[in-house]
């Protein structure tokens, strides 16, 4: 008895299938079925032998070899990327616990900037933008220890909503470009690190949006401030996600 | 001690912990395939290597915050695509490829390569069939060159470009169609 053709006034589905069986991704049946088809396709079957030949021809445009250094790459790529390495994440903090110090510390911050507690100053450093924070009568000396995670769980839940509220804004920039929802931070993250004196700007009108809908200060979020500071004093990385 | 040589993921991971060795080790990985993939894309060897500094400028930033979801080649590639895909939307796509079919000889020609003929093998040849890929529309370019330069499964490519699969077995039928058109209108 004769199986039937799958692809019967198929066509269309049928090329595409021919497309993946050039690159040998074609289960058993499908590559039967598709040679039922093709045995009784003129059309299918000619494209097909185009398909082989165009694929072919692809392999004639070569990219001559990189004689680049790949170290002077890399050097290169540090410079314009800014220098130092991304702070990497503690060893002892993991991604949860830092995330939750992170969010606490920006809702404190935002508070901070809303009470005028604690103001940004910029300074010019070997010809650079420095970016610091200043604390009423004290420098902001940064926190040996993250904040302990269940100490602040209420406050992330707080955080992330206004998160959520303040940033809309700047996520209806992004869906602009139809970013899928990891690329955003990606692009976000790039876009803070990629000039130095421009990320902390940016942070700051970040966290300047979420100030507008900050809750009052206490003393948690006060403490939560300090570590804020000292992370955007002294790291690239930002709360991307 | 095995004497291999560390994965991707182990050298991201060193990165992370602060390794900045490590991210040396990663763009002598990546940088050879970066280019070529940055070349096939912007048609021009100037773009390419532009493209690959950005590309790796912005892997360097966004490393810290890779957590191994996607393949680190997948998720570098995804990076170069999106930047790419930046780079078309500033400019007017039909002038872009105009210039870069105008160009195609000369880009051949201007290979970097100590002995471009043996690494082309024949310049028209090449060349024709450059142009005949860059004038592909964007998103069937990428899916021809992802799958068939780079050898990335149909899954993944899938995945980079944000298709679903079937979608993109079919750009692929139609891209190879239509080189094969434009390649025997040249001939002919």
């Amino acid at each position: 008895m004769t199986e039937p053709d799958r692809y019967h006034e198929a066509c269309d589905d049928a090329r595409a299938e021919l497309a993946a069986r050039l690159y040998g991704e074609c289960d058993g049946a499908t590559e039967a079925a598709l040679e039922r088809h093709l045995a009784r396709c003129p059309g299918c079957r000619s494209d097909w032998e185009e398909m082989r030949a165009a694929g072919a021809e692809l392999d004639r445009w070569r990219i001559p070899d990189d004689p680049a250094d790949a170290r002077d790459l890399a050097r290169e790529t540090m410079r314009r990327a800014g220098g130092a390495a991304p702070t990497p994440r503690p060893a002892v903090a993991p991604a949860r616990r830092r995330r939750v110090a992170v969010l606490a510390a920006a809702a404190g911050f935002a508070a901070a900037l809303l009470a005028g507690a604690v103001r940004p100053e910029l300074s010019l450093t070997d010809g650079a933008l420095a970016f610091s924070l200043r604390l009423p009568g004290a420098a902001v000396e940064p926190r040996a220890e993250a904040e302990p995670a269940d100490r602040l769980t209420g406050l992330t839940r707080r955080v992330e909503e206004l998160l959520a509220r303040g940033l809309e804004d700047q996520r209806a920039e992004l869906d602009a470009h139809e970013l899928a929802a990891e690329e955003r931070g990606l692009r976000l993250a790039a876009a803070l690190s990629e000039a130095r004196t421009e990320d902390r700007t940016l942070l700051l009108s970040l966290i300047d949006t979420l100030s507008r809908s900050a809750a009052r200060e206490d003393q948690r979020t006060r403490e939560a401030m300090v570590e804020l500071a000292s992370y955007v004093a002294r790291s690239d990385d930002v709360p991307n996600r | 001690m095995t004497g291999q040589a560390p994965s991707e993921e182990e050298l991201i991971r060193r990165f992370q912990g602060g390794d900045e060795e490590a991210f040396g080790a990663l763009v002598e990985r990546w940088a050879a395939d970066l280019l070529r993939l940055a070349w096939r894309l912007t048609g021009r060897p100037e773009d390419a290597h532009d493209l690959r500094q950005q590309v790796l400028v912005q892997a360097w930033t966004a490393l810290s915050s890779y957590r191994g979801k996607a393949r680190p080649r997948t998720w570098l590639y995804r990076i170069a695509l999106n930047l790419w895909r930046d780079r078309l939307r500033g400019e007017s796509r039909r002038e872009r490829l105009l210039d870069a079919a105008r160009e195609r000889l000369d880009a051949a020609g201007a290979s970097p390569a100590a002995d471009p003929e043996a690494v082309l093998g024949d310049r028209e040849e090449a060349a024709r069939v450059a142009d005949a890929v860059l004038s592909l529309p964007p998103e069937v370019r990428e899916v021809v060159v992802l799958r068939h330069y780079h050898d990335l499964p149909f899954q993944d490519v899938a995945r980079l470009v944000g298709a679903p699969v079937t979608t993109v077995q079919a750009r692929m039928a139609r891209g190879l169609a239509a080189l094969r058109a434009r390649l025997r209108e040249r001939v002919s």
